[in-house]
C-alpha cells in the first residue's frame, strides 16, 4: 500500500467522521454548529484542511457542552469521547511513527511467512524421491561370471538399466593400445572414474568390464561388435561398441571415439568381485 | 518494458480490473467479527486439499490388492508422505469443521437474505458437493470402516423403491465393493468432483462480490456513501481483510499442525481405528460409525425406523438448508435484533445439530434412540417453524451505520 | 454498548448448551471398553526414543512372534536404521533367514494355508496391530492370558476372550489363572461399607488373574517391563515417523505462534485506520 492511498483513508476517516456528525446532530447543535460548514467540509482534499474543520467541530462541541444543552443526546457525547481519541490518532508525529511501524511490521511478517515456504515445499519435494520400495528394487544384482566364454558380452539389468559384462580374451585387452589414438579420452580424465588406475578392463577383475549400457549421448543402448573387421562405420574397426542411434564408437572398455556425438565414456558403475561373483550396485570397502 | 509488457497484456486480459474490481477497491464492512473469517479459511483447506491430494494420487494404487498397501507405502516408504497423507486426512475434518461454522454464522447473522439468495445456493451446493467427495475419499483406503462405510451409504440407495437394488449394483459395478468400484470413486474423487467444487467455489465468490459482504449488524452498508460513491463504513478488501486474515490463517495453522503432528487420527474420529485394518468382506466390525462431519445425519438416518423414510429424512436434513432463504421472514437480518424466539430457536437446533452428531458416533441405545428422535424433530422444527416465528416476534431496530 | 452485551449472552449460551450437551450425553454413552472382561485397558505410554527398549523389543518380536506374525509393510532396513541397530548385528541375530536383504519387506516365513490349517485362522499381520487396537490394549492383552483347560491350546485371554493363539510367552510368565479374592463393598456414597463392630465389609469377587509364584522364568515386574519393550516396539512398527512427525510438529507449532503474533500486531496497526 503507498502513501497516497495512505493519506486518502486517513482523509476520508476524517470527512466519515464528519458526515457521522451531520447524520447524528440533532436540529439544535447543526444550528450551533453550523449545517453549511460541515457540508462544506465534506468536499475538502487537503488533509490538514479536514482536520482543521474537524477542530472546529470539536471546538463547538465543548462549547455545546458547556452551555449545557438539554437535549444533547448521550450518543452524541461518547461519539464526541471517541472524537478525541482520532485526533490523537490523527497528530502527524504520531502518523510517522505508525508508517515507520508498519514498514517494519510488514517486513518481518513477510520474512517469518516467506521463511517457512520452503518448509512447507519440502514435503512435496521430497515425496519426489525414489521411495523405500524404489530403493529395495534398485538395490544389487549378484551373479557368477565364471560361466562366462572368452569374448563373450552379456547384459544384466540393474535399476531396470542394462548393464554390459564382457570378459576379454587377453588378445582383446593386448590390442587395446592399438585404438587410442582415436579415442577422446584414453584415460577417462573427464568423468569422474571410479576404480582409476587398477586395470586396462576399468574394473575391479583383470579380465572382466563393468559397463553401464547406456550411450553417454542421449541414453540408447550401444550394441557389442567385437570383431576386428572392417564395419561400415570404420574401416579399422577393432571391436567395440556402436550405438545405432546416433553412430557413437566405444573401444572393448567402453571408451568413446573422437568425432562422434557422445561426449564422454561409458561408466562403469559400483561393483566388486567376491571369487567369480560379481555384484553390481554396491561397493565393499575392504577390497 | 516491464510496463509495456504489463499494458500489452491488460489491453487483452482485465487485469487491473479484476484486481481494483475484486481485491483492491471492493469494499467490505469495516466492522465484522471473528465469524466472518471462516470463509477464508476455507479457501485456504480447499487449496491445501488440492495441493496434498495431487501428491497423494501419484503413490497411490486404485486397484482392490494394491489399495490397502498403497496407503501403508506412502506412510513408510515414501518420503514424507505421512505429512502428505495427514495433511489430507485432517484437512478433511477440518474443512467440514470450518464449513460449519462458516454456515452457522450465516444462520446466525442472516447471511442468506435478499439479495444474498444465490450466494447461500451456491454454498448450500458446496457443502452438498464435499459430502460425496468426503464420502468417495474415505472409501480409497480401503480399510475395513471405508469398506463397510460404504457399504451402508450404497445400501441407502437400495431403499429407492423399484430401481434400488439394481441402482445399488450400477454404482459399485460390481457385487461388492471391489477395485471396480474403487477405481470409479477415485475418478470422480480426484477429478470429476473437484472441478465441480472449484466452479462452485467461483460463483459463490462472484456472486457474494456482486452483492457484497454482510456484518454482524445487519446493517446495509450502502446507504451511506462518500462523494466517490464509496460506502462510507466500508474499507477496502485489499489491504484491510487480507491483513485481517492472516492472525486467522496463522491461529488455524496451528490448530492445524497440533492436530496433524500429534493427534492425526483425532481421537479415532478423523482416521476411524477400523480403518488400520484391510477391508474384509466377511467380517463386519464390531462398530460401524461414520466419521464425525455425517454424523448428524446418520443419526436421523437411524432415527426412522423404516429404511425409505430414513434415507427421506436424511437427504430433507439437507435440502432443507436450501430452502432458508425463503423461510426466514423476519425484518431484520442479524440475531442481534431479531427477538427471542429466533434466538432460542438457534440455540435449541445447534443444540440438537452436536447431540445428533455426537449420537451418531456411539452404539445405537435406548435412551439415545429416543434423544435422537427428539433432536430430529428440533432439528426440522427450527426451520419448518421459522416463517411463524420470524413474522410473529418483536425485533428491535438496526441501527443505521455500522 | 447493549448491542454487542445481547450478542455476547447470546454465544455464551450456545457454549453452555454445548458444554452441557457434551457432559450430559457421555452420562448415558456406557459401554463396553476395548479390553473388554479385563475391565479398563491398563496405561502404556510409549517411549519412541528410548532406543534400547525398541531394540529389546525388536529382538522379543522377532525372537518369539515373527514365526508366525509377518510385519508386511515394514523393511528391514528401515527398523534397523532407526532403531540404530548397526546393520551386521541386526543380520546375524535378528534377521534369521539368511536369504532376505534389507530392502525387503518383512512378510514372514509362514506358508498363510498352511498355518490356516494348523490354527484355524492364519495368524494376522502385526504391522498395524498397535494403530487399530491401540497399543494400551496391545500391553494388556499380552499379559491377559490364563490357564484354561476347555479351550484348544489350553490358554484363554481376558482381553480377547477365545483367543485362537497359544501363549507362547508362558515360559517366561508363568502359569496364570483366574483368582476369586475378597474385596470391599462399596456404598452409593463411595466409602467402604462396615458392619456394626466396624469391620470393613467384604464380598468375593472373580476373573482376577494372578500368576502362580515363581513358575515362570520372569518375576512379574520382569515380565511387565518385556511385554513394555515388545509394546513399545509394535507401537514403533504401527507408525515409524512417529517420532519424527512429533518432533517436526513441535517446530511448525512454534513457527505458527510467531507467525500469529507478527500478523496480529500487524493488522491492529493497520486496524486503527479505521476504528
Amino acid at each position: 500500500m503507498n502513501d497516497s492511498t495512505e493519506k486518502y483513508l486517513t482523509l476520508r476517516g476524517a470527512n466519515n467522521d464528519i458526515y457521522f456528525f451531520q447524520k447524528r446532530v440533532n436540529d439544535t447543535i447543526a444550528e450551533v454548529i453550523g449545517t453549511n460548514f460541515i457540508k462544506k467540509s465534506l468536499k475538502t482534499k487537503i488533509l490538514s484542511e479536514a482536520l482543521a474543520k474537524r477542530d472546529e467541530i470539536l471546538d463547538a462541541l465543548a462549547n455545546i457542552e458547556k452551555l449545557k444543552l438539554t437535549n444533547i443526546s448521550d450518543e452524541v457525547l461518547n461519539l464526541f469521547k471517541d472524537e478525541d481519541l482520532s485526533t490523537e490518532k490523527l497528530d502527524q508525529a504520531s502518523y510517522e511513527r505508525s508508517l515507520q511501524r508498519r514498514k517494519v511490521l510488514i517486513g518481518l511478517t513477510s520474512a517469518v511467512g516467506i521463511a517457512g515456504l520452503p518448509f512447507a515445499a519440502t514435503p512435496f519435494i521430497a515425496a519426489w524421491n525414489p521411495s523405500a520400495k524404489a530403493k529395495a528394487l534398485g538395490s544389487s544384482v549378484k551373479l557368477d561370471v565364471s560361466k562366462m566364454q572368452y569374448g563373450q558380452q552379456i547384459q544384466v539389468a540393474w535399476r531396470k538399466q542394462p548393464i554390459f559384462i564382457i570378459r576379454h580374451t587377453s588378445e582383446a585387452l593386448d590390442q587395446l593400445d592399438k585404438s587410442v589414438p582415436k579415442l577422446a579420452d584414453p584415460e577417462s580424465l573427464s568423468i569422474d572414474e571410479p576404480y582409476r588406475g587398477r586395470f586396462v578392463t576399468r574394473s575391479l577383475n583383470s579380465e572382466y568390464s563393468v559397463l553401464s549400457g547406456i550411450c553417454t549421448h542421449l541414453g540408447c543402448s550401444p550394441k557389442y561388435h567385437p570383431e576386428v573387421e572392417p564395419k561400415p562405420w570404420d574401416s579399422s574397426w577393432n571391436g567395440g561398441f556402436f550405438c545405432p542411434c546416433h553412430g557413437s564408437m566405444f573401444d572393448l572398455v567402453g571408451r568413446v571415439y573422437k568425432g562422434v556425438p557422445a561426449p564422454s565414456n561409458l561408466t562403469v558403475p559400483p561393483h566388486f568381485f567376491e571369487g567369480s561373483i560379481l555384484t553390481i550396485g554396491e561397493e565393499r570397502s575392504n577390497v | 518494458m516491464i510496463a509495456k509488457m504489463f499494458n500489452w497484456v491488460n489491453d487483452r486480459l482485465p487485469i487491473v480490473n479484476t484486481f481494483e474490481r475484486h481485491l483492491s477497491k471492493h469494499p467490505v464492512p469495516k466492522k465484522v467479527n471473528f465469524w466472518y473469517l471462516f470463509g477464508a479459511l476455507a479457501t485456504i483447506v480447499l487449496i491445501i486439499q488440492i495441493l496434498s491430494g495431487i501428491w497423494l494420487m501419484m503413490p497411490y494404487s486404485n486397484t482392490e490388492e494394491g489399495a490397502f498397501a498403497s496407503i501403508e507405502y506412502i506412510m513408510r516408504d515414501v518420503d514424507y508422505g505421512w505429512v502428505i497423507r495427514y495433511m489430507h486426512t485432517t484437512g478433511a475434518s477440518l474443512f467440514f469443521a470450518i464449513v460449519y461454522l462458516h454456515m452457522f454464522r450465516g444462520l446466525l447473522y442472516g447471511s442468506y437474505q435478499k439479495p444474498k439468495e444465490l450466494v447461500w445456493l451456491f454454498g448450500c451446493t458446496i457443502y452438498l458437493v464435499m459430502m460425496a467427495e468426503g464420502f468417495l475419499g474415505y472409501v480409497l483406503p480401503y480399510g475395513q470402516m471405508s469398506y463397510w462405510g460404504a457399504q451402508v451409504i450404497i445400501s441407502l440407495f437400495g431403499a429407492i423403491p423399484y430401481i434400488g437394488e439394481s441402482l445399488e449394483v450400477w454404482i459399485r459395478g460390481d457385487y461388492y465393493i471391489s477395485g471396480i468400484t474403487i477405481s470409479r470413486f477415485f475418478a470422480l474423487h480426484v477429478v470429476a468432483l473437484p472441478l465441480i467444487l472449484i466452479a462452485l467455489v467461483f460463483l459463490h465468490l462472484v456472486s457474494l462480490h456482486e452483492v457484497g459482504a454482510g456484518n454482524p449488524e445487519g446493517v446495509d452498508i450502502e446507504k451511506f456513501r462518500d462523494e466517490d460513491g464509496v460506502p462510507i463504513d466500508s474499507v477496502p478488501f485489499f489491504p484491510y481483510k487480507v491483513l485481517s486474515a492472516l492472525p486467522a490463517m496463522g491461529i488455524f495453522g496451528l490448530v492445524f499442525c497440533v492436530i496433524m503432528f500429534f493427534f492425526p487420527e483425532g481421537g479415532g474420529y478423523f482416521i476411524e481405528l477400523a480403518n488400520f485394518e484391510e477391508a474384509n468382506p466377511l467380517v463386519t466390525p464390531e462398530h460401524i460409525a461414520p466419521v464425525w462431519y455425517y454424523s448428524p445425519f446418520y443419526t436421523m438416518l437411524r432415527a426412522v425406523p423404516d429404511p425409505l423414510g430414513g434415507l427421506i429424512v436424511m437427504a430433507a436434513g439437507v435440502a432443507i438448508f436450501f430452502v432458508v432463504p425463503w423461510l426466514d421472514r423476519s425484518n431484520v437480518a442479524s440475531i442481534r435484533y431479531k427477538g427471542v424466539y429466533s434466538k432460542l430457536a438457534i440455540t435449541l437446533f445447534v443444540a440438537s445439530f452436536i447431540t445428533l452428531g455426537y449420537l451418531g458416533t456411539v452404539p445405537v441405545t435406548e435412551i439415545g434412540r429416543i434423544m435422537s428422535v427428539i433432536c430430529t424433530f428440533l432439528y426440522f422444527a427450527f426451520f419448518l417453524l421459522m416463517p411463524i416465528y420470524t413474522s410473529f416476534e418483536k425485533t428491535s431496530k438496526v441501527p443505521d451505520r455500522l | 454498548m447493549n448491542i454487542k452485551l445481547v450478542g455476547r449472552i447470546n454465544l455464551l449460551t450456545l457454549l453452555i448448551a454445548i458444554v452441557s450437551l457434551f457432559i450430559a450425553s457421555s452420562l448415558f454413552s456406557a459401554e463396553g471398553g476395548p479390553c473388554k472382561d479385563y475391565g479398563p485397558c491398563d496405561e502404556f505410554q510409549p517411549e519412541l526414543n528410548n532406543l534400547e527398549s525398541l531394540q529389546r523389543g525388536a529382538s522379543i518380536y522377532l525372537n518369539y512372534c515373527y514365526g508366525c506374525h509377518s510385519l508386511q509393510y515394514s523393511r528391514w532396513g528401515r527398523v534397523a536404521n532407526d532403531l540404530e541397530i548397526p546393520e551386521d548385528i541386526f543380520i546375524e541375530n535378528l534377521v534369521l533367514d539368511t536369504g532376505v536383504k534389507m530392502g525387503d519387506l518383512m512378510v514372514g516365513s509362514m506358508d498363510k494355508e498352511l498355518s490356516k490349517e494348523w490354527f484355524g485362522v492364519a495368524p494376522p499381520d502385526l504391522t498395524l496391530v498397535a494403530r487399530k487396537r491401540t497399543p494400551e490394549w496391545v500391553y494388556t492383552y499380552l499379559r491377559a492370558f490364563y490357564e484354561d483347560s476347555s479351550k484348544t491350546y489350553g490358554v484363554n485371554n481376558l482381553v480377547y476372550p477365545g483367543a485362537a493363539m497359544p501363549n507362547v510367552l508362558a515360559e517366561l510368565q508363568g502359569r496364570q489363572r483366574l483368582t476369586c479374592k475378597d474385596i470391599p463393598i462399596f456404598a452409593a456414597n463411595g466409602g467402604e461399607k462396615r458392619d456394626e463392630s466396624g469391620n470393613t465389609l467384604t464380598e468375593e469377587k472373580c476373573g482376577y488373574l494372578k500368576v502362580d509364584a515363581n513358575s515362570g522364568s520372569l518375576s512379574v515386574d520382569e515380565f511387565d517391563s518385556f511385554i513394555f519393550d515388545l509394546t513399545n516396539f509394535l507401537t514403533y512398527v504401527g507408525e515409524p515417523s512417529r517420532a519424527d512427525r512429533e518432533r517436526i510438529g513441535t517446530y511448525t507449532i512454534f513457527f505458527f505462534i510467531i507467525f500469529t503474533v507478527l500478523s496480529s500486531l500487524l493488522y491492529r496497526e493497520f486496524q486503527k485506520d479505521y476504528h
